[in-house]
């Protein structure tokens, strides 16, 4: 159905764009004032180095901190997120060289398929201390966002329910893609169906160009678990056929709250 | 007080805060707004509404009152500084006639995200100059003849432009009025 102009007035009026921050005025004044006393900002950078300083010595102690107490107890600092997935995946990524050789790249375990609670890198110690910094912090900074993300979600929401009531062929789409983990159209096609774990999942396959050559991904996504992937494979092009470049596959999902509609584990 | 016109306020805008700032209150959420649906980025549109009102302290020798309001005026320079953003010089036409995958993108944010993002990205999809016209008639609702004076192109170019960007939404957009192709 092509749509009429009304429709397409209609849906074009949906782009909203979010009002101008506050900090462009600031911006502003400060670039204004600025361009009519250059200069100035030497007495201001010389009046700040000493409290630059300050912050720089206090960072690097935090990090210390955290290297330590990280080495020390590597699932403690996890408990902070404040995190309330139903349920938490462990991942394997390997990596396929070449020579026909295969790695372990990473192994991690992610809440809900999502966010990242650890991360460990057989054979890279250094990153393996790193990430054990930085996953954490991460999790801080989430919880810490939640609020603003939670209520973004909340007007999302209510906006797309207020087009599907609009729309039902959107609402019925929408079922289906809930029901199967696909979307309709190119340039996703489905090329099967796997259980993975006990879930069963949905293959869906695309092709897009890198560097000039084309990469093939392919996710099985499992509708009991929010479509959240158990498996993905990402081929590249040698010598014009595809090559299984990384896999990542799920080793084990664990249930966390017993309301969830998946299955429990097996 | 009676109000001072734009004009009065940019005459004294380069050696009196207040007057520029006032300024910068009247435009700065069309200019904004504008910019945004130009760019996709927040920070991008902050960048150029910036250096709009910085640039009218060195363009009162070129912001000519005869050829039209200082609205008009910001809105070209906004045009312009989001095309150098895009990496296009003043002049150069972007894809114009170039087919592009219209079905790809929105097709997969399609009821993954809110409404708002599929029609920026079908609109993204869009050649340049065709967003520039849609943009300032359909969400500016600037008349004819003042986005050909902003475009620096006739009317008739103008329709030309909005026709053509009208027809490609119809394109991209009509999978979200079909219910039928589902697999």
């Amino acid at each position: 159905m092509i749509p009429s102009d009304e429709d397409l007035n209609h849906l074009l009026k949906a782009w909203t764009v979010p009002p101008s921050p506050d900090s462009l005025e600031r911006r502003l004044r400060r670039a204004y004032r600025d361009r009519n006393t250059r200069g100035v900002w030497r007495r201001w950078v010389s009046a700040l180095t000493p409290a630059a300083g300050m912050f720089a010595g206090i960072t690097a102690g935090a990090v210390v901190f955290l290297l330590v107490i990280a080495q020390a107890f590597p699932q403690s600092l996890a408990g902070l997120s404040g995190t309330a997935s139903p349920f938490t995946v462990d991942y394997e990524e390997i990596e396929y060289k070449a020579d026909g050789s295969s790695a372990i790249r990473e192994l991690f375990t992610s809440a809900g398929g999502g966010l990242v609670l650890s991360s460990e890198f057989p054979g890279d110690p250094l990153r393996t201390v790193q990430q054990r910094i930085l996953d954490p912090l991460n999790l801080i900074l989430y919880r810490i966002a939640a609020p603003i993300r939670e209520r973004q979600v909340a007007r999302a929401e209510a906006r797309i329910n207020a087009l599907l009531a609009n729309h039902p062929e959107l609402a019925k789409l929408r079922a289906e893609r809930e029901r199967t983990c696909t979307l309709p159209g190119p340039p996703w096609t489905v090329v099967g169906n796997e259980t993975i774990l006990n879930y069963a999942t949905t293959g869906t396959q695309k092709v897009w160009m890198e560097e000039g050559k084309p990469v093939r991904l392919t996710a099985w996504s499992a509708p009991d678990l929010h479509c959240v992937a158990l498996k993905s494979t990402t081929e590249k092009t040698f010598d014009g056929r595809f090559r299984l470049a990384y896999e990542r596959r799920a080793l084990k999902v664990t249930m966390n709250a017993p309301a969830t509609k998946a299955n429990p584990q097996k | 007080m009676p109000e001072q016109t734009d004009e009065a306020l940019l005459d004294l805008a380069g050696r009196d805060e207040t007057a520029f700032m006032t300024l910068f209150e009247r435009h700065r959420e069309l200019i904004f707004r504008v910019a945004y649906r130009l760019t996709s980025s927040t920070a991008a549109a902050e960048d150029i509404t910036q250096e709009c009102f910085l640039g009218l302290l060195n363009a009162r020798g070129r912001f000519d009152p005869a050829k039209g309001s200082l609205r008009t005026y910001l809105y070209g320079a906004a045009r312009n500084l989001a095309r150098k953003y895009h990496g296009l010089r003043d002049g150069e036409v972007d894809l114009e006639d170039t087919e592009i995958d219209e079905a790809a993108e929105p097709a997969q944010v399609f009821l993954q995200q809110e409404q708002s993002e599929v029609i920026r990205q079908a609109i993204s999809t869009l050649p340049l100059q065709q967003r520039e016209a849609l943009i300032l008639f359909q969400y500016e609702e600037l008349p004819l003849d003042e986005i050909a004076a902003i475009l620096g192109i006739d009317i008739g170019a103008v329709k030309s432009r909005l026709h053509r960007a009208r027809a490609r939404l119809r394109r991209i957009l009509t999978p979200y009025f079909e219910g039928s192709n589902a697999r």
